[in-house]
């Protein structure tokens, strides 16, 4: 279990998370909602480790991590996309998985699933942008991530490949992995049957709910 | 094959070692101005190695990589929280500080062959090791050679390894690096660490072949020959200081004419060839091109 405890953070005197109390169990999905500006970015960078609170604790399985760095998170199940898809330009895409030949073959359902099979030897900038991101997650998976957060996976996508995104991420994210997605748009949340939780004044709504 | 060619192709031998150990720090994507020191401990320690040790030039050039890379290592490891400019200018004030620090050493022998030993400001002179060894310019020419290619084909090899790819992504993107459970400390120190180590080496060889050294010889503007090689040549591949060191010493070489006005040509070319190669002539992207094709080639 990933347990967030009274998170508290300040950006230049700002408070942007009050007290973010949530403790999530493994194979549960979850849609963080809220206006812009709310810290849902920032509580998932805390929760992934790119960023320290300045209170409250983050714990794992009992363990305190909230000093650990962003790297180590990764290697301890906790895995991210990000909300402007990061590739190399230079790279092919096969490449920017960074996995073996042998993990490729591996997933190759995955991978065909997400249309990257025609795609895996172009350049980022030769791919459409839901593809970049099934990419994205699919890095992320390739490692069986215990616990993945998606920043707002839905920017730039049309409605129909918002759907399709979706079945990606029914099919492919494990029962036993916990999922949050941080999202504006609903209709992915309701396609992945996540329960909605919005972060409302630097607090999570109805007090703090326990996922 | 005459003198000068023997002793040009050795002096881009030798530099080549300085370029390479730039590329390896670019690769993850910091920019030292600080290598020459590390080529200059080298130079200091295998002079050391052979003439007052007596020691056998592998076991010296041995000592010249593990010393210049202990020294890599101590500034990686200080220089941990810098990055980018501030990481330039630390490398550069680190390499000052052993620079200098060579002028206050002195401990010198006297022999039959001369005064041995570094000496301060007066540099370490005497260092006879070809001479003692009888080896031709032509013979240290195939020892600084194959040296290279030993160290280009290591590197070529280690390229494709997951090592090298998750080097290139620390220097590329820290962020997505760590997103997929990379540590970048443990390659920017590596590669640094190597980096001082494969300057050594070339000091090491540099000092044999110079026969006499001093700390002026090891300044910023070597260093920054080296890095220039790197760039010009591009960071897709280990042949790409090469090519930077044989455009710019080839050139250099056959517009000797020009005196005094080659260090401008030498400021125009680079400029030159980055605005018409951004990232170098063998860049990354090029490299995964070339890939391309070839994957295509076996698929068709």
């Amino acid at each position: 279990m990933l347990e967030l405890k009274g998170l508290k953070k300040l950006f230049k005197g700002i408070t942007v998370l009050n007290g973010v109390d949530i403790s999530i169990k493994q194979g549960t999905k979850i849609g963080l909602s809220g206006g812009n500006g709310t810290g849902k970015s920032t509580l998932l960078n805390i929760a992934t480790g790119f960023l320290t609170p300045e209170e409250g604790a983050i714990i794992l399985n009992g363990d305190n991590i909230t000093h650990f760095e962003a790297w180590k998170f990764a290697r301890l199940g906790i895995k991210r996309t990000f909300q402007k898809v990061r590739f190399n330009e230079a790279l092919i895409l096969k490449e920017q998985l960074y996995t073996s030949d042998e993990m490729i073959k591996r997933n190759l359902d995955m991978l065909k699933d997400a249309g990257l099979i025609d795609y895996l030897y172009a350049f980022p900038n030769e791919v459409p942008l839901p593809i970049l991101r099934k990419v994205e997650v699919i890095r992320a998976l390739l490692e069986c991530p215990r616990y993945l957060f998606l920043d707002e996976p839905s920017a730039g996508m049309a409605a129909t490949d918002l759907h399709e995104f979706g079945e990606f991420l029914k099919e492919h994210i494990d029962a036993d992995t916990c999922l949050v997605v941080v999202e504006h748009r609903m209709e992915l949340m309701k396609k992945i049957d996540a329960n909605i939780i919005e972060l409302r004044d630097g607090k999570l709504d109805n007090g703090n709910i326990i996922a | 094959m005459s003198l000068y060619f023997v002793t040009i192709l050795t002096n881009m031998t030798l530099i080549s070692f300085i370029a390479i150990s730039a590329y390896l720090i670019l690769i993850v994507g910091e920019v030292s101005f600080g290598q020459q020191a590390f080529f200059g401990i080298g130079a200091y320690i295998t002079a050391t190695s052979t003439t007052l040790l007596g020691l056998d030039i592998v076991i010296a050039l041995f000592f010249s990589f593990m010393v210049s890379a202990s020294f890599a290592l101590v500034l990686s490891v200080l220089t941990v929280r810098l990055s980018g400019l501030y990481f330039a200018v630390a490398s550069l004030s680190f390499a000052e500080l052993l620079r200098l620090s060579l002028y206050k050493i002195e401990y010198t022998v006297e022999t039959s062959s001369g005064t041995i030993g570094p000496n301060g400001p007066e540099g370490f002179q005497n260092i006879r090791w070809i001479f003692e060894n009888n080896i031709s310019p032509e013979n240290f020419l195939v020892i600084a050679l194959s040296s290279l290619l030993a160290f280009i084909i290591f590197l070529i090899f280690m390229e494709s390894s997951k090592l090298f790819k998750n080097a290139r992504l620390v220097g590329k993107d820290q962020i997505v690096a760590q997103s997929i459970g990379i540590r970048p400390f443990f390659y920017r120190v590596g590669f640094i660490t190597l980096a001082g180590g494969v300057a050594g080496f070339g000091g090491g060889l540099f000092a044999l072949f110079n026969t006499y050294i001093e700390p002026s010889m090891f300044g910023i503007m070597l260093g920054v020959h080296g890095l220039a090689y790197s760039i010009i040549g591009g960071l897709g591949y280990p042949l790409g200081p090469l090519i930077g060191v044989f455009i710019d010493i080839g050139l250099l070489e056959s517009v000797r004419f020009l005196s005094e006005y080659r260090m401008i040509l030498f400021g125009g070319l680079v400029a030159a060839i980055l605005i018409i190669f951004p990232e170098g002539i063998i860049s990354p992207r090029l490299v995964s091109r070339i890939k391309r094709k070839l994957v295509k080639k076996t698929n068709a």
